[in-house]
């Protein structure tokens, strides 16, 4: 199935901004669609305050980190050319995780802007260690994917470990880590939308050389690329958004497995429009998780995380057992 | 270093790979205008000798030069890659593209960050499809194609390049007889309007059919070169290849040609 480029990209935007009405208006106190826009824009509004100060972040926030995932995932799988890959899978995002629990554990008061730089450490760890794990693997796709998928658990039991030791330590706003959009106000832009500000035009740059890349190792380099330092480049960038998106909201599974594959299977390879189409769409799952985990049965409110997982582990499964060149 | 009649000199290459020297010290200059065929038995570094060329391996020794100054492995890339395209032996086809965005990609070298086709760059990829006689295929995509038409889309990709200098890696060994020679038959058309075309060849009739000159390697070394009618002996295919073959000139081309010998074998009755 083929669908236009431009009139995909536009049905995204469209559908994006119909969650996001959704998503602002739902709640413990349900505002009508047609009031949002008042309630977003005029003071004298009965829903003002609590539309501004807590669900138009919060939605903002899933939007950012959606996108920011789904584009890290497309920038992995484009570089190492593994169908199974993205940042969650492969352990990236457990690692930064991991690495801000620690934060949070020895340094109780650090300021939040450590956060985002704390991630990233905790993101190029995991990374290096898994290239130094798998260095002899990469052409193995599901071989690497599986030792990442190992990583990625022995790093999240360190993270329940870390968690359950030090209650006090860790107070509740740090449980956001298990993949939550609770509770972020504006407060968590921030940390967030400048490096999407800028890795978003990197990604942007990228694309016509991940497009050659495609083409095989030894037909990029024919054609004048040099794949050593596009591989390198390409994968600070994905590490860089990945970890961007843990420091506000944790791991957030599958997003940036699944949204590549969805905008790959509707408008082709070419990276130069897969860019915004894969960041709309890891929005758009973000945000409909979010709204889903909140209106499904309240007032319990699940954590987006686990409704991405619900989505994703199955397709995941999907693609292992669809998988040929293992 | 007569840089007018050579279109590739390489000096004291040698290349390792897991700590295993595949070849050792060698110097060999490429004729300008000519096509040149790289034979061996298996495993004796032609391949390896080509992607050294090409810069798809770095030799631990030595240097490749295109002109006098021009050492390819200390050249930005994409300069190197407006004089010297290749068609690696096994090429990945992305799905759901086109043939011409494909062909396309042969312009890289030329274009900006975002690669944008500008009025000359269409120019060149429909030249480069009328050439390798794809045209007709243009808007289909290339999983529907077959091997053989594949094959020609490559070569459109690598002549859209437009390089004076074209390497070829055992372009025909997925190809069935026919769209062998047909291919075989686009090379010297190619090389008739002034390319320069490096080959590694397996079938040795073939090559002595279609290369100006035979480059003849083994265990990593250059045993020797020359035009086939010098080099292409029996004695040369016993040396080289372990290969008892009785040499006589093709009724066709008039060029060598091998033939194996029969090898003794007990007769039937004779086996218990």
């Amino acid at each position: 199935m083929r669908i236009h480029p431009t009139l995909f990209i536009t049905a995204l935007v469209a559908i994006l901004f119909c969650f996001a009405i959704f998503h602002v208006g739902a709640g413990a106190i349900d505002i009508p669609v047609s009031e949002v826009f008042n309630a977003i824009a005029s003071p004298i509004s009965e829903h003002y305050f609590i539309v501004n100060n807590f669900r138009l972040p919060r939605m903002l926030i899933s939007m950012l980190v959606g996108a920011s995932l789904a584009l890290s995932g497309l920038l992995i799988q484009g570089v190492i050319r593994n169908p199974l890959a993205s940042p969650d899978v492969l352990g990236v995002t457990s690692g930064a995780s991991l690495a801000v629990i620690l934060l949070a554990v020895f340094w109780p008061q650090a300021p939040l802007e450590l956060i985002p730089p704390t991630a990233l450490l905790g993101g190029f760890i995991a990374t290096a260690i898994l290239l130094f794990l798998a260095r002899h693997l990469l052409q193995r796709p599901a071989a690497f994917a599986l030792i990442g998928i190992a990583l990625a658990t022995i790093f999240s039991a360190a993270i329940d470990y870390l968690l359950t030791v030090n209650p006090l330590e860790i107070n509740t706003s740090m449980l956001w880590l298990t993949g939550s959009v609770w509770g972020r106000n504006w407060s968590h832009i921030p940390l967030i939308l400048p490096w999407l500000a800028v890795l978003l035009p990197c990604a942007f740059l990228l694309s016509f050389k991940l497009d050659i890349l495609a083409l095989g190792d030894d037909t990029a380099t024919s054609l004048g690329i040099s794949v050593k330092a596009l591989r390198v480049i390409t994968i600070i960038v994905a590490i860089s958004l990945a970890s961007a998106a843990v420091s506000v909201c944790g791991s957030i599974g599958f997003v940036g497995l699944v949204a590549p594959h969805l905008t790959r299977s509707m408008i082709g390879n070419r990276h130069l429009l897969l860019i915004p189409a894969t960041a709309l769409t890891g929005a758009i799952l973000v945000v409909s998780a979010d709204l889903f985990a909140r209106v499904l049965m309240p007032p319990i409110e699940l954590p987006a995380g686990v409704l991405t997982a619900f989505i994703g582990t199955p397709y995941f499964i999907f693609l292992l057992c669809r998988y040929k060149n293992w | 270093m007569q840089t007018q009649q050579h279109a590739i000199t390489l000096s004291d290459i040698t290349i390792n790979y897991a700590n295993k020297c595949i070849i050792e010290q060698l110097d060999l200059t490429i004729k300008k205008g000519e096509i040149t065929a790289l034979i061996g038995p298996n495993g004796c570094g032609k391949s390896t000798l080509l992607k050294s060329i090409n810069r798809l391996l770095t030799p631990k020794t030595g240097c490749v030069y295109l002109d006098k100054n021009f050492n390819v492995h200390q050249q930005a890339s994409n300069k190197v890659a407006q004089l010297m395209a290749m068609l690696p032996q096994i090429t990945q086809s992305p799905e759901g593209i086109t043939v011409k965005t494909l062909v396309a990609f042969g312009r890289a070298p030329y274009l900006n960050q975002f690669g944008v086709l500008r009025q000359h760059d269409h120019q060149k990829v429909e030249q480069a499809m009328q050439q390798a006689k794809v045209s007709d295929l243009s808007d289909q995509y290339i999983d529907q194609l077959s091997g053989g038409q594949l094959q020609r889309v490559w070569i459109a990709l690598v002549l859209a390049q437009d390089t004076d200098i074209i390497l070829l890696d055992e372009p025909t060994t997925y190809l069935d007889i026919c769209h062998q020679f047909e291919l075989l038959n686009l090379m010297v058309e190619l090389n008739r309007q002034g390319k320069t075309i490096v080959v590694v060849m397996h079938d040795l009739n073939q090559a002595c059919r279609y290369a100006d000159n035979l480059v003849i390697m083994k265990a990593g070394k250059v045993i020797t070169k020359g035009y086939p009618e010098d080099v292409f002996t029996s004695k040369m295919l016993k040396d080289v290849f372990n290969f008892d073959a009785l040499v006589i000139q093709d009724p066709e081309s008039h060029t060598p040609m091998s033939i194996a010998r029969q090898v003794n074998r007990p007769h039937k009755d004779q086996v218990v």
